[in-house]
């Protein structure tokens, strides 16, 4: 499967200081073959294990994509070997990203909790790669049926601003949604959807005789509906929906059943 | 249509007084709803209830939820129940229209099924008709995509195409497209019965494995193992029928192959693709660069590559076509656009001698005058084409080279196409032909002495008929209308001459515009020739379909 790589650019966060001394890299690290630190405007060169963060197994035949930041216009790409090592050589001075992706594992960058590392010339890396997880459920009606076509929005949940939208998708024929390449976090799911059923414009006097029509008040109650937006499991209001604490490598099965509400 | 009524099966003498006393219990009834017994003095008073049931056309089941509408300009509306019953109080004794629906299924107007229809509710004998209305379900094509060693491949556009017959011509369609999710599956809803060749377009998923060894590409290919349409098996789906469609791919070594595509105005849209030269399968689709790089990963082979610049509406402007082999990477392939040149098409108007001169014949002055020109291909990869100009007298038309069949049509209904021709074609009778110069204009007059046939059809079957119109002059160059309730039709506006007149039970995959398949119902064919300004009569009998080997 394709990546962009102008995209791994974009998610670079490691940055690879030649002159620094003091290494704090929290990806750590065994560091078995730790080489003197390069000397000014000598070419140097990175290496390191690419670990499945899950289970500490290596990833072979990764992509591991390195560029100069911020200038870097040609990234350098290498592939994992059998026990998921990767070899840089002959690196110029400057600061370097490193990103990685493979099979199951999104495009990620080298970082750690405490985000960005740093780390010298010829340290031995471990690079630990979070399998990707995915989201996917069903939309069904109040009826037990699927819903067609809901628009479902995966979002980033922040309590210092809006959530982020992550993706958005659509459901098929069966209500069935997926978002499949996530990385582990956290999320809320918002469905809005409207009922395929809904009829809008009834007129509830038919211009009769009578003039009284209390079937078509009768149908505006029933059939002049809409779904309000949906955030899972079942709320109106973001705030108080449950985000999906996904963990790496899960399949998590978000279901929604949506309820009708009166248009006004 | 499908209506079922009420009926009774009893002695005469109790049923006489039954309906004595059930008379009398309608007069002093407060429920409108429950005494459909005898017209209302008032058809708009809401008396009337109607019962009915929903079903599947095709397995007969009852369909739940469905919503169910009655309307004659109010409404009533109500979901079906989970036997597929419905009732619907609140009705007046008026003529309306009955209409069922529900996501899987096809509303009546787009299936086969009854889901509609136009009802008088209360029969003669004071009773509500019991509606049974039929729902046709979709079908649907699901399926995979994988690659080498069985891998799913993730993004792949999946197209679903059909040859259906369009006024009378078998074309080409693009019914629906997709892509595959991460596990390689699609899934195409909204199917109608019928032939569907799949395909899928993955040639942007490359294997990069490492930097050194060669890159692999996918090719597209037309279900199950098809290079090309012409190798494909199409799908044949019954109406609710869901069919798989599972492709398994294998990669190809493939090499670079980059250039510039030179020469496009801006605004246009460059669409490159590599066809196979012995044009029998299709390549890959390339992305062109905002400057015209492009770069594409091609197997070895011979191939040609056609690089199409196209205007905001898909019209095409300009066009280059190379071919080579390619045997190794390959770079600095340069193809120059050459703009279109624009196919003339000069109206003029001819208005019979014997018609009075009209001031509005003028072309300035006659809204809606003019004439529609519609050029269509029978290969899928060349885009239909419409004369375009805002004086109608002096439009053009630019095309791809190729071959057309042309579809002409007098905008203003007292106007017919009287002839058309380009040099010595006369496309009437012949396709049109050209290449990447525009040459020869397209020469149309129109005439308004025009004839008027008015006919009956003897027998309608029971869902109506449709009568066909086919002019000899240009057998390609039929007219169809629809029955559904009168058995009498008019066609206004003829060019005059010879017709063949036919009216089938229905006309759903039928080539009538090819002389060839209606010459096998020649046999049925009323003959008549309308002279101008002149109006004739015919009557046909239904031609029931099935009844002939077509």
């Amino acid at each position: 499967m394709n990546r962009s790589v102008v995209s791994a650019i974009l998610l670079g966060v490691v940055c690879l200081q030649f002159f620094q001394t003091t290494a704090s890299t929290a990806a750590q690290l065994p560091k078995p073959n730790r080489s003197t630190a390069s000397p000014r405007n000598q070419y140097s060169h990175i290496q390191g294990l690419l670990m499945n963060a899950q289970n500490e197994k290596p990833v072979p035949g990764a992509r591991v994509i390195l560029l100069q930041v911020p200038d870097g216009n040609t990234p350098r790409v290498a592939i994992t070997g059998a026990n998921g090592e990767f070899r840089f050589d002959h690196l110029p001075p400057g600061d370097y990203s490193l990103t990685a992706e493979s099979e199951h594992f999104p495009l990620q960058a080298l970082r750690t909790n405490q985000g960005s590392v740093t780390v010298t010339a010829g340290d031995n890396l471990v690079f630990l790669l979070k399998p990707e997880a995915s989201i996917s459920g069903a939309v069904m009606d109040e009826h037990g049926d699927p819903v067609r076509n809901a628009q479902v929005t995966l979002l980033e949940p922040s309590q210092q601003r809006e959530a982020r939208v992550i993706g958005q998708t659509q459901t098929n024929d069966l209500g069935i949604y997926r978002f499949a390449h996530l990385l582990p976090g956290r999320y809320l799911l918002a469905i809005k959807a409207e009922p395929w059923y809904a009829q809008r414009n009834i007129r509830v006097s038919t211009g009769s005789s009578s003039n009284d029509d209390p079937w078509s008040q009768a149908d505006n109650t029933v059939f002049n509906v809409i779904y309000p937006v949906t955030y899972y499991p079942l709320t109106e209001n973001p705030e108080s929906a449950n985000p999906i604490e996904l963990q790496p490598g899960q399949h998590f099965v978000a279901d929604v059943t949506l309820t009708p509400r009166q248009a006004e | 249509m499908t209506v079922k009524l009420i009926c009774f099966n009893v002695n005469p003498g109790l049923a006489a007084f039954a309906a004595i006393c059930l008379l009398a219990h309608a007069c002093t009834a407060q429920d409108p709803g429950t005494s459909p017994w005898a017209r209302p003095a008032n058809p708009d008073d809401l008396k009337y209830s109607l019962s009915g049931t929903v079903i599947n056309s095709v397995t007969g089941a009852p369909i739940d939820h469905a919503l169910v509408k009655a309307s004659w300009g109010p409404s009533r509306l109500r979901f079906s129940q989970s036997d597929g019953s419905f009732q619907l109080d609140g009705l007046p004794g008026r003529p309306m229209r009955l209409t069922a629906e529900k996501p899987g299924f096809f509303p009546a107007s787009n299936g086969g099924g009854t889901g509609a229809l136009d009802a008088e509710i209360v029969q003669a004998d004071g009773q509500t008709v019991a509606p049974v209305l039929k729902l046709e379900p979709e079908a649907i094509i699901e399926g995979s995509v994988l690659g080498d060693e069985n891998q799913p491949l993730e993004n792949v556009a999946i197209t679903i195409g059909s040859f259906q017959v369009i006024n009378g011509h078998r074309q080409w369609s693009n019914i629906a497209a997709t892509n595959t999710d991460d596990q390689g599956e699609f899934r195409i809803p909204g199917l109608h019965r019928g032939a569907y060749y799949v395909a899928a377009h993955p040639e942007k998923n490359i294997d990069f494995p490492s930097s050194t060894s060669t890159e692999r590409v996918y090719l597209p290919t037309y279900y199950p193992h098809g290079a090309g349409i012409s190798t494909a098996t199409p799908i044949q789906l019954a109406a609710g029928q869901h069919a798989r469609a599972d492709f398994s791919l294998h990669s190809l070594p493939a090499f670079r192959v980059s250039g510039i595509v030179a020469g496009a105005q801006q605004g246009l849209k460059i669409k490159l693709r590599f066809v196979d030269a012995s044009g029998s399968a299709s390549g890959p689709e390339v992305e062109v660069g905002a400057k015209g790089a492009f770069e594409a990963r091609v197997p070895g082979g011979n191939w040609i590559v056609r690089a199409v610049a196209g205007d905001a509406k898909g019209h095409p402007r300009a066009y280059a076509e190379r071919a080579f082999k390619i045997t190794d990477n390959r770079a600095g392939i340069y193809l120059d656009l050459v703009p279109l040149s624009p196919i003339p098409v000069v109206v003029h108007l001819a208005p019979a001698e014997s018609i009075p001169s009209n001031p509005e014949t003028d072309f300035g002055r006659l809204p809606g005058s003019g004439v529609m020109v519609h050029v269509l291909s029978d290969d899928p990869s060349r885009p239909d084409g419409f004369a375009e100009g805002k004086d109608p007298a002096n439009m053009s038309l630019t095309v791809l080279p190729g071959r057309y069949r042309v579809e002409l049509a007098a905008k203003n209904r007292s106007w017919y196409v009287q002839s058309a021709s380009r040099g010595s074609a006369d496309l009437l009778q012949q396709p049109l032909v050209t290449g990447a110069s525009g040459g020869q204009p397209i020469v149309i007059t129109l005439s308004n002495d025009f004839a008027t046939l008015h006919g009956s059809v003897a027998v309608a079957g029971d869902h109506g008929a449709v009568v066909v119109l086919v002019s000899q002059r240009s057998p390609t160059d039929s007219k169809t209308m629809f029955l559904r309730t009168s058995s009498d039709f008019e066609f206004h506006g003829l060019a005059p001459g010879d017709y063949q007149v036919l009216a089938f039970d229905r006309i759903d995959g039928l080539e009538y515009a090819n002389p060839t398949v209606l010459g096998a119902y020649a046999g049925k064919a009323a003959k008549v020739g309308l002279q101008p300004n002149a109006t004739a009569t015919v009557s046909v009998q239904t031609i029931h379909r099935g009844e002939i080997n077509e």
